[in-house]
């Protein structure tokens, strides 16, 4: 994987919190970054190529007018008075590459300095065992401060403990072995006719991403929320508050729209495709 | 590319063929020094080969100072609405592209914020963004038909003004036919 700086950008060397989204149902670590990158009005500094992803380009997502500034697969957006570094991916990780891409932006997260990391992602609504509506729609966390995937920090905001998190079951275990270079280990990932429910969770990208910055000695912090497909824009908004929230961040570092706190990026305007055509009516 | 098979393909290089061909095209007059290159990819690349495909014919042996591609807009990639009877052209450039003088810029405009192409051309243009190169992906709509040939075989003239496309027109309209896609399947050859 290698970083390009964008000509005439630098990168801000306070920035030691990194966000990205990994890949999940509704896309919504995605949206959530672009909430984000939108509203701290964060500018994109670098790219980063990486042979594992599946190449996607498009005009720029961000507006408030597309101006033809490219859009690539992967891009770094910084904004040095939130000193948040935000990754946006835009094409998913080939098939059976994901363990390669996730050493190489953790290797790219640990030579630039990066000390925080976050990960926005989803999970299958279906997956979901107790439902407790009354409290509203629940973030979920799952941190490496303790073996057991505990944080305070997040316990006092209110996220709740991915309590399906078991260091010791055989999926966790493996993507263990696989980023710790002094593993002596020598575990396989099962195939997927032996894949179980317990195998859900470190299946997913978000578990690869964790196991290999968690490998890097980074702090990192996954944020979860169970959803189906659809209109995946509120989830996007729940993410994107609990991140702000666990960054620290004051209202007065965003630049929403009419005074608020979030600005939509242009590129959602046509999210569902163009108006239908009334002429049929 | 393993998957691809070369049966049926010919010795000399055809339309009809699964291949990828390179032709140069060297201008006649002694002051212009510059080769031009013509790939011609007439093969389905998978998005997962792309990368692979594009170091193959940009970044290794291939040094550029400029490149563009034509590509067709792929309807479930594009958010807005797409007429079969309607021509459609838009493009996206490098930086370094945008910043040359717009007499030598495609005079098009930019494809919609919203809407990604993906594949060989997303994969080409990437790199030379990355790279620096002066780069413009062209996308058309339809993918196939008589105005779409008409629009790209005017396109190449404005760009290569002693390419004689004229003379190739209704060849490339008889392969461009719709109706003539099933001839392209793997189940025939």
């Amino acid at each position: 994987m290698e970083f390009v700086v964008e000509e005439g950008k630098r990168v801000h060397e306070e920035c030691s919190t990194l966000i990205l989204p990994a890949l999940s149902i509704g896309n919504v670590g995605q949206l959530a970054v672009d909430l984000l990158v939108s509203s701290t009005a964060a500018e994109r500094v670098g790219y980063l190529d990486d042979l594992n992803l599946l190449p996607c380009v498009g005009n720029d997502a961000y507006g408030p007018l597309p101006c033809g500034d490219l859009a690539l697969p992967l891009e770094v957006y910084e904004s040095s008075s939130t000193a948040i570094t935000l990754a946006q991916q835009r094409s998913p990780v080939a098939k059976g590459m994901m363990i390669k891409f996730a050493e190489n932006i953790a290797q790219f997260a640990a030579s630039s300095g990066k000390k925080d990391v976050i990960v926005l992602s989803t999970l299958d609504f279906q997956r979901l065992h107790n439902l407790d509506l009354s409290r509203g729609p629940q973030v979920y966390y799952l941190s490496n401060t303790e073996s057991d995937g505990r944080d305070d920090h997040c316990e006092r905001l209110g996220f709740g403990r991915l309590g399906e998190f078991d260091s010791e079951g055989r999926c966790w275990k493996y993507l263990s072995s696989v980023f710790d270079k002094n593993s002596k280990e020598d575990l396989t990932f099962p195939s997927e006719d032996e894949l179980e429910d317990i195998d859900y969770y470190p299946s997913l990208p978000f578990a690869a991403l964790f196991s290999a910055f968690k490998a890097r000695g980074l702090k990192v912090t996954c944020l979860l929320c169970y959803c189906s497909e659809g209109d995946n824009i509120p989830d996007a908004f729940l993410l994107a508050e609990a991140a702000s929230k666990l960054t620290g961040l004051t209202p007065d570092k965003f630049h929403g729209e009419e005074g608020g706190k979030w600005r939509i990026p242009y590129s959602w305007k046509s999210m569902y495709g163009a108006p239908p055509d009334m002429s049929m009516f | 590319m393993p998957e691809v098979p070369f049966s049926g393909n010919t010795v000399e290089s055809s339309l009809q063929d699964k291949s990828c061909n390179i032709h140069s095209l060297t201008s006649s007059s002694t002051d212009d020094k510059s080769s031009i290159l013509l790939v011609s990819v007439q093969l389905h690349v998978s998005p997962e080969r792309s990368n692979l495909v594009l170091r193959l014919l940009i970044c290794q042996d291939i040094i550029t100072k400029r490149v563009i591609i034509m590509d067709s807009i792929q309807s479930r990639n594009f958010r807005g609405r797409l007429s079969p009877d309607e021509t459609l052209a838009a493009k996206l450039e490098t930086s370094s592209e945008k910043k040359a003088a717009t007499t030598s810029r495609v005079n098009l405009d930019y494809f919609p914020s919203g809407s990604v192409i993906d594949g060989l051309s997303a994969s080409l243009l990437s790199r030379c963004q990355v790279k620096n190169i002066r780069c413009s992906l062209v996308v058309s709509w339809p993918e196939f038909g008589p105005s779409v040939i008409r629009f790209v075989g005017a396109l190449l003239k404005s760009i290569v003004p002693s390419l004689d496309v004229g003379s190739v027109n209704k060849d490339l309209e008889k392969y461009s036919s719709r109706k003539d896609a099933w001839i392209e399947s793997d189940l025939y050859t």
